[in-house]
């Protein structure tokens, strides 16, 4: 029932902001913003790039509701717009630098944060080896090209299935597969080349 | 292995999760009302209808005085005048979202079509007496409106010079100065093809000599990246006999120009198609005619020689093939008579008073697939504005809309100028162009 009223909720934001209501449109961007933000943030790696992506995502996506037809989902229309905005910022190659120059520090800040090695206090040793892998693995996904890059984080982190990658993608699903692959490949190699060596005690 | 991927996209989630945190306190509940306030702006929050907006004096652009062969290169001069006169609305920089099955090009469209809709232009090339508006823009929107090429319009020519009529230029009718205009460049195009076939036809018939056995093939060498549209020797099916046409390019090669750019192409984005002059020897516009582009596949690029256009059922060299292949000639042929005949010096063909629709769909089909290369991933739609001199040439290719400024607008850029038009006798047009991208 309260799943239907939603349901109804949504349409009927979609229909108003159609209509040019932008409080309409305001209510579907605070649905949706997380995961678009989110998904932006994944492919191009800073809050900075993936905040301006968000927002030009959604003014794409306002601009365009004349266009959608509503025969695809919103949110996977919306996203759609998303990535490959994010897809264009990476490949204008404007952007994306940013994970190879995060630095060592930065990487450590965000490695060591609590919430991102899980339950229980960390000690000093243990949120240094994560802060190394984080930026060992940033590196390594910043160094994918940008079509890799993006169809690694969606299948990857956002866990979406082939097929809807196909659809957001516009790509073969068979496409998908080769490229996560590929991907996976050249990040295990990457990886494997930056491995840090131990110190025998 | 499985364990090992396991453990990577472990890694790989765990190093996105670090990044989650990257938002700043309170991001989420500012965004909305943030993206919202960009909608005050009236370029995004709306969706309005361009207006026709009236362009600058493109009158007052002169066409090139084709008399004067000093000024070989004067179309282009004049394709760049006309371009930088036509101002584009803003909106055409602004391009829709992605959607399946759409193409962002309707912003670009009404653009183009408010441009159409308020400039006088000549209708189907045809140029009559100097003033004289023979239609409007919105005819040539309508008979574009099915194609993904728009027509720009072109500055009326000017009248007809006193002293060309003293000079005992014909000039008995109403079309008198595009008589001469016309005349004069069909002599200076027949001096430069003559001159060109100095060095092209020579290097061909002497190539073409060498490459020949007296079994009546013809031996396709391999070697250096080369331009096949100004190489091109046309072989006759019918009579063996040989006569180079696509050698006869029009004009001398400009530093601007389309060879000059294509040329400097990095190494293995040759394909062949299209590209303009690399050496010296074949320094000539990269616009010959009837180069037969879009057929010659990739392995031909590769060669450097004469290369011989495919006539009929000509089996081609298929890639992976040996460097040296065998050619017949379709008529069975000796052979020996289409290299024994000496080859005469074709005429340029300017049969055309403008490029058809047709004509250019052709030209840019015909790169089409090296255009897509540039762009591997999703299905993008890049947009490029052309000017073509009459001679064939790419004056002007400017990348319009999301792709302006980008690598991948960039090598879209480079390989749409090794695009060959066929020359006309009429004045330098500027298209624009969009190519759907995709993997």
């Amino acid at each position: 029932m309260a799943d239907e009223a939603n349901d109804l909720d949504r349409d009927l934001d979609l229909v108003l902001a159609r209509r040019g209501d932008r409080d309409a449109f305001g209510r579907l961007v605070r649905r949706h913003q997380r995961r678009v933000y989110a998904a932006a943030l994944h492919i191009l790696g800073n809050h900075s790039d993936a905040d301006d992506v968000t927002q030009e995502a959604f003014v794409r996506a306002y601009r365009g509701l004349g266009s959608f037809d509503g025969r695809a989902d919103f949110f996977t229309w919306l996203y759609r717009i998303a990535v490959n905005t994010a897809l264009n910022a990476l490949r204008s190659g404007k952007r994306g630098a940013a994970l190879h120059q995060r630095s060592g520090a930065e990487a450590a800040h965000v490695g060591g944060r609590p919430e991102a090695l899980g339950h229980g206090a960390p000690s000093p040793a243990q949120r240094a080896e994560h802060a190394s892998e984080v930026a060992r693995v940033l590196a390594a996904v910043a160094e994918l090209s940008p079509g890799l890059r993006v169809t690694l984080v969606l299948a990857t982190v956002e866990e979406l299935p082939h097929k809807q990658i196909a659809e957001i993608l516009q790509i073969p699903e068979g496409t998908v597969a080769w490229r996560v692959n590929e991907a996976r490949r050249l990040l295990k190699l990457r990886l494997a080349m930056t491995q840090p060596t131990s110190v025998a005690r | 292995m499985s364990d090992d991927l396991d453990e990577l996209d472990a890694a790989l989630r765990r190093a996105m999760a670090a990044l989650d945190g990257d938002a700043p306190a309170g991001y989420f509940e500012a965004l909305p009302g943030r993206t919202l306030a960009r909608f005050e702006d009236p370029a995004i929050g709306e969706l309005p209808e361009e207006p026709a907006r009236p362009l600058r004096a493109v009158q007052g652009v002169r066409p090139p005085d084709d008399a004067d062969d000093d000024a070989e290169d004067d179309d282009a001069v004049f394709a760049s005048q006309v371009m930088a006169a036509v101002e584009l609305p803003d909106e055409a920089e602004l391009s829709g979202p992605e959607q399946p099955g759409t193409l962002p090009r309707r912003d670009l469209a009404s653009a183009s079509s408010a441009i159409m809709r308020a400039v006088p232009v000549e209708v189907d090339g045809e140029l009559g007496n100097p003033g004289e508006i023979r239609g409007t823009g919105a005819d040539l929107g309508a008979r574009s409106a099915s194609s993904r090429i728009t027509v720009l319009p072109m500055p009326p020519v000017e009248p007809a010079r006193p002293e060309a009529a003293a000079e005992g230029v014909r000039s008995t009718s109403a079309a008198a100065p595009m008589t001469e205009v016309g005349q004069a460049r069909r002599r200076r195009r027949l001096r430069a093809a003559i001159m060109g076939l100095g060095g092209i036809g020579l290097a061909a018939v002497a190539t073409i000599y060498l490459t020949a056995g007296r079994n009546g093939t013809l031996i396709l060498s391999n070697g250096e990246p080369a331009a096949p549209a100004s190489t091109t020797a046309e072989v006759s099916p019918g009579a063996g006999s040989g006569t180079s046409v696509g050698a006869v390019a029009a004009g001398s090669a400009s530093s601007t120009g389309p060879g000059a750019a294509a040329g400097s192409r990095p190494a293995g984005s040759d394909s062949g198609v299209g590209s303009a002059a690399s050496t010296p020897a074949v320094a000539g516009s990269g616009a010959s005619q009837g180069s037969g582009s879009g057929a010659v596949p990739e392995s031909l690029g590769k060669f450097p020689g004469p290369l011989v256009k495919r006539p009929g059922n000509v089996k081609l060299p298929s890639k992976g093939r040996s460097a040296k292949e065998e050619v017949k000639l379709p008529d069975g042929g000796t052979g020996k008579g289409a290299v024994g005949k000496k080859l005469a010096p074709g005429k340029p063909r300017l049969d055309r008073a403008s490029l058809s629709g047709d004509d250019i769909e052709r030209a840019m089909t015909a790169v089409a697939a090296q255009a897509r290369a540039c762009f591997p991933g999703t299905r993008e739609t890049v947009s490029l504005r052309l000017t073509v001199v009459p001679s064939g040439r790419i004056a002007q290719v400017a990348v319009i809309g999301a792709f302006a400024g980008t690598p991948a607008g960039a090598c879209v850029k480079r390989v749409v100028l090794g695009a060959t038009f066929p020359a006309w006798s009429g004045a330098p047009q500027s298209f624009d162009y969009s190519y759907l991208l995709s993997d």
